[in-house]
């Protein structure tokens, strides 16, 4: 009875929600209906383990959700699922309170949700899911996730589950880790690429995730991923894994897997191991052939906000979203850049952090970002702004070598004085990395200035 | 003794073990402040597979923080090495040692899970690993060198530090060993064990500064006092301060 009133309260706010914003509402019916039925999510019927997929790691998890999703309904498949990235229990509450009868039954041939790594042992055990895809284990929020490690041993007894099958990142140490605990692995990687990289000398690599040891790369693929070996307990990656994504052709936007041609929807080298995911979680989980599945990858959008570009008088302003705090996304940010060799304006606007209590002012991942290759390049201007941390950032960028006379500094996040700045630039070729509020009020000023 | 021929030996302690929040930049920086300073500072990487170390061969050691998983084979490792260390700290040395690896040279960590870490006794601190992190800013006033310095950093707390050595810091804000004083870090002798993250060496020069003095004074060079533009940090510092002069926070040791 207590699972019903949670239901019909959870629908009756969807209801509501559904009247003043359509495009709202991805967690807050189920955060309220848990507070009457804790265990809500357990009571819906109708779901069996075997076809629930759960989707954590530090970076990748909604791209990698997205592009299954939009995978397995392009061939015909029915999923649940939490698309808006809602990732805590609340989140899948809310997506299976959405989707289920007035009884709390739910129809659909697979239940696909993206979990937080934190939250992933509690979302388990009210929601047995029987797969687990897991993009990497990085430094990330380390505010409230600490180092790698505490996150890793929140984890970790989820891999062990009966009968659980994993999809492993064959090259990242800590995620291909988890297939010294069960059989059951299917393997997922990238090949050496263009845009694939090794670090200058002095940057640290990793403790192996096994032994302690160090943990050597052959190269990058990803910052912090790509092929590796530990040089103590000899745990290193499959020389091939299960599911690979080969040939990457960027400027030709396509790649092979399983021998058919792909389409790259997004022709940024981050994305390549959720295509490998993709690839491998369509066919094992789903049945859904390479063949087939290369078909969805054409029309495939992502979810906004990570690669976006804003048209700014004579101006491509290319916007580069990083999460706060997270030094594998800021290097991918500044790989992209350095592989531009055209000349451009670099716009680095890291702030403080202040998604939880206390705000503070953490710059420190900065330094664990090689930006040699993007300072020998042709930059002809650095724009570091945002409240209070503006000064390291330029700091850093000193550290590497930059001419302070190149960098500008404003303590601000104004997006007035941001265009300001870029008005200043003589290149049309303008990246910025920031969060993603401020590129939303820049291209909200842009749209009223375009109204006037 | 010709200025050309100034150098800071530094060992870096397993760098690829103990990687985490950005800590190679200390020994950036140690390097930009020694050239500012007409001297080089040689940095060595040590690790596992290095033979004959020596930690009396160094003037500077820097121990960055890493995951609490890794201590024990760190401190098997180091456990020859205790008498040297013990010689250098007593020495007037500068030993460095940032974050969660103040816990590799204390007494006893105890882990979440009821485990422990046997540290290498060299300060009389014991830790208990923090069910939930705690991450905020610092801002205390130190004394090295028999000078005070104010120094900003950030602070990822993931154990609690019962320390009954001296403070290396006296908070104006943030949450330093427990939370519950004002205590920050430990120092004994030039030896700082510290729980500032930032990299503390890049945003506070002026405890650079005094560092690298210290370690040339130690080498027999004569102190010459050395000037460089430190206005960035200093802009940083007072930008950050009134930050966390405003913050909502729910710490009440500095109240």
């Amino acid at each position: 009875m207590k699972f019903l009133l949670a239901l019909w309260f959870g629908k009756a706010i969807n209801f509501l929600i559904n009247i003043i914003d359509k495009t709202r509402g991805s967690n807050f019916s189920g955060e309220k209906a848990l507070l009457i039925d804790k265990q809500m999510v357990a009571h819906f019927k109708g779901i069996d383990p075997e076809k629930v997929l759960f989707i954590t790691g530090t970076n990748g998890k909604s791209t990698s959700n997205n592009l299954i999703n939009h995978i397995l309904k392009t061939n015909g498949k029915t999923v649940i699922s939490n698309l808006e990235g809602a990732n805590l229990l609340a989140g899948v509450a809310t997506a299976l309170l959405k989707s289920s009868s007035l009884l709390g039954r739910v129809k659909a041939d697979y239940f696909i949700f993206e979990t937080d790594e934190r939250f992933l042992p509690i979302i388990h055990a009210q929601l047995p899911a029987k797969n687990l895809l897991v993009t990497n284990l990085q430094k990330d929020q380390v505010q409230r996730n600490g180092d790698p490690d505490f996150i890793y041993r929140k984890v970790a007894p989820v891999m062990k589950k009966e009968g659980m099958r994993l999809f492993l990142n064959n090259e990242e140490p800590r995620a291909k880790s988890f297939d010294k605990v069960t059989s059951n692995v299917i393997t997922y990687g990238v090949e050496k690429h263009a845009d694939s990289f090794v670090k200058q000398e002095g940057f640290p690599t990793m403790a192996c995730p096994v032994c302690h040891h160090k943990i050597v790369f052959d190269h990058y693929n990803n910052d912090g991923v790509g092929p590796f070996l530990c040089t103590h307990c000899g745990n290193k990656s499959n020389p091939e894994a299960d599911y690979v994504v080969r040939d990457v052709d960027f400027a030709g936007r396509k790649f092979t897997a399983e021998g058919v041609e792909f389409n790259m929807p997004y022709n940024i080298p981050y994305m390549l191991y959720n295509y490998a995911a993709a690839v491998a979680v369509a066919k094992e989980f789903a049945g859904i052939e390479p063949a087939d599945a290369a078909k969805a990858f054409g029309s495939f959008k992502n979810v906004g906000g990570r690669f976006e570009i804003l048209k700014y008088k004579d101006k491509t302003i290319k916007y580069m979203r990083i999460k706060q705090e997270n030094p594998e996304t800021l290097q991918t940010c500044i790989n992209i850049m350095a592989g531009d060799k055209e000349k451009k304006m670099v716009c680095l606007g890291l702030c403080p952090l202040v998604d939880m209590i206390p705000n503070y002012t953490n710059t420190f991942y900065a330094f664990d970002c090689d930006f040699s290759q993007l300072a020998a390049g042709d930059v002809e201007k650095y724009f570091c702004f945002s409240e209070r941390v503006c000064y390291d950032t330029a700091n850093r960028l000193i550290y590497e070598g930059v001419d302070p006379e190149k960098i500008v500094i404003i303590d601000s996040e104004d997006v007035d004085q941001i265009f300001a700045e870029i008005d200043k630039a003589e290149t049309d070729n303008i990246y910025m990395i920031t969060w993603l509020h401020t590129y939303e009020h820049m291209q909200k000023k842009l749209k009223l200035k375009e109204a006037e | 003794m010709a200025e050309m021929n100034k150098t800071i030996r530094a060992a870096w302690l397993f760098p690829d073990i103990l990687y985490i929040h950005g800590e190679r930049g200390n020994l950036l920086a140690l390097e930009r402040v020694a050239k500012f300073a007409g001297a080089e500072a040689v940095i060595d990487r040590i690790d596992f597979n290095t033979e004959g170390f020596d930690p009396m061969n160094y003037d500077f050691i820097f121990c960055p923080p890493g995951e609490i998983a890794s201590f024990n084979a760190v401190v098997e490792w180091l456990k020859p090495y205790k008498a040297q260390f013990e010689a250098f700290v007593k020495a007037g040395r500068v030993l460095l040692v940032t974050g969660t690896s103040q816990c590799i040279f204390g007494g006893i960590t105890k882990r979440e899970d009821g485990s422990t870490v046997e540290g290498l006794g060299l300060i009389d601190c014991d830790f208990n690993e923090r069910r939930l992190v705690y991450g905020d800013d610092l801002n205390y006033m130190a004394q090295f060198g028999g000078e005070e310095f104010e120094i900003f950093g950030s602070q990822i707390q993931m154990m609690d530090v019962e320390s009954r050595e001296e403070p290396f810091g006296q908070l104006m804000y943030g949450f330093g060993n427990t939370g519950k004083d004002r205590n920050e870090g430990s120092i004994k002798v030039n030896s700082i064990f510290t729980n500032t993250l930032g990299p503390i060496l890049v945003l506070n020069p002026w405890l650079t500064k005094k560092i690298v003095l210290t370690c040339l004074k130690n080498s027999g060079f004569e102190e010459e006092d050395f000037d460089f533009d430190m206005s960035l940090e200093l802009k940083s510092l007072e930008t950050k301060k009134q930050f966390t002069s405003g913050k909502v926070s729910r710490l009440t040791n500095c109240k």
